[in-house]
């Protein structure tokens, strides 16, 4: 991220996204720019809803409010995404 | 013509069934549907005494006939609702089923509850570790998240388990402690509400989850050590229906943590986890305080 508070707008620093089945996705972002907006393209380019994934980051949920900056990512960190999983009684799979 | 009018008229001249013929003939089929659309109507029980053979007076046939009249065809007919079939697929959908984004919200509101101290010996994995480690594709990842919780250093450690949409709860009892040791002796505990369904069904993975646990994080213990640490199931209260089972999950985590005693031994076990452990207004009334952390 160095690089990225020298000179903000041109340097964005990439964070690959590794999905759970092991296929990776690649974004650049931005240190200010909050993760909603990952969260919303990543969702839209694997067709998934948004509201049924959640984001690990080093095994902590991401907010969608927060930024790289805020939880100290640096650049090539990578972001796990998960489906929730939902649990009752096993009555209907 | 049909063919029941024909045959009925071959063997005798009956008011009943060559009324019955004769309408059936211009009318169930006139306008497209077949018999079965007519089930609320007097076409299905002309249909029905024709098929038998049977006969009733013609008196009795027109009453029937005025009083289910058939409504196919001049009866104004929509498409389905569409409300009925949004109304469906939001009673389809989880209510009262806990899922990982709920569970964790209400955990977090549920471990702050409690005092500074008393969490300090216990730790709880994030709902979602074990069944990403179970997928079996970021298990280094897993470990070394695990790994930062110093889980060797707590007394407890919660891990909740969902797998196979069923919520059960894993607990470490004294890891860090030495194999032999009698009064903190280390064990696991698997607390499930739902009991027939084996919860020793998830043994062979949390034998593999805890034999890498250690392996990650470096201890003495041999393979052999670390399979022998008992892994016990207590009997404890059953859900009442097929969606508490993380309402349970939660509220034995609470009053686990509440409860749990200084040094755990098989000695004592299993303490206060019984079938009569809590009655269901408390598990109610706890529902209700899960509900009011919520949004």
């Amino acid at each position: 991220m160095a690089d990225g508070e020298q000179n903000p707008p041109a340097n964005m620093a990439p964070k690959p996204i590794t999905v759970m089945d092991g296929s990776e996705v690649y974004f650049r972002i931005k240190p200010q720019t909050q993760f909603h907006k990952l969260m919303n393209q990543y969702c839209l380019k694997t067709s998934l809803d948004v509201n049924s994934v959640t984001f690990l980051f080093d095994g902590r949920r991401l907010r969608p409010e927060e930024t790289p900056e805020k939880v100290a990512m640096e650049d090539g960190d990578e972001i796990d995404c998960l489906l929730h999983q939902v649990g009752g009684g096993g009555e209907d799979f | 013509m049909s063919l029941a009018l024909q045959r009925s008229t071959g063997k005798r001249k009956l008011g009943l069934a060559q009324t019955a013929a004769v309408d059936l003939d211009s009318d169930p089929k006139y306008n497209g549907d077949p018999i079965s659309k007519h089930r609320t109507c007097w076409m299905h029980v002309a249909v029905y005494l024709r098929a038998r053979e049977q006969r009733i007076p013609k008196k009795m046939f027109l009453d029937i006939k005025s009083s289910a009249p058939c409504l196919l065809g001049n009866f104004p007919r929509g498409a389905r609702s569409k409300r009925r079939a949004k109304c469906k697929s939001r009673i389809s959908k989880p209510k009262k089923k806990l899922d990982t984004e709920t569970f964790d919200r209400y955990l977090e509101a549920l471990w702050s509850s409690f005092s500074e101290c008393k969490r300090t010996s216990f730790a709880c994995l994030d709902s979602l570790w074990f069944a990403l480690y179970m997928k079996g594709f970021s298990q280094e990842k897993v470990l070394s998240w695990i790994k930062r919780k110093q889980i060797f250093s707590k007394k407890y450690v919660f891990v909740p388990i969902v797998c196979w949409s069923h919520w059960s709860l894993l607990i470490f009892c004294h890891f860090g402690e030495s194999m032999q040791s009698k009064t903190r002796t280390p064990c696991m505990l698997l607390l499930d509400s739902l009991e027939m369904a084996d919860p020793r069904r998830l043994e062979p993975d949390i034998r593999k989850f805890v034999l890498d646990v250690y392996r990650a994080e470096g201890r003495p213990e041999n393979k052999e050590m670390i399979r022998r640490i008992p892994l016990l199931v207590p009997k404890v209260p059953q859900q009442r229906d097929g969606e508490e089972c993380g309402n349970f999950v939660l509220y034995y985590m609470n009053l686990f943590l509440e409860g749990a005693p200084e040094n755990f031994s098989i000695e004592g076990y299993p303490y206060f986890m019984k079938k009569d452990w809590f009655d269901p207004k408390g598990l109610d009334h706890f529902c209700e305080r899960l509900k009011s952390f919520g949004k």
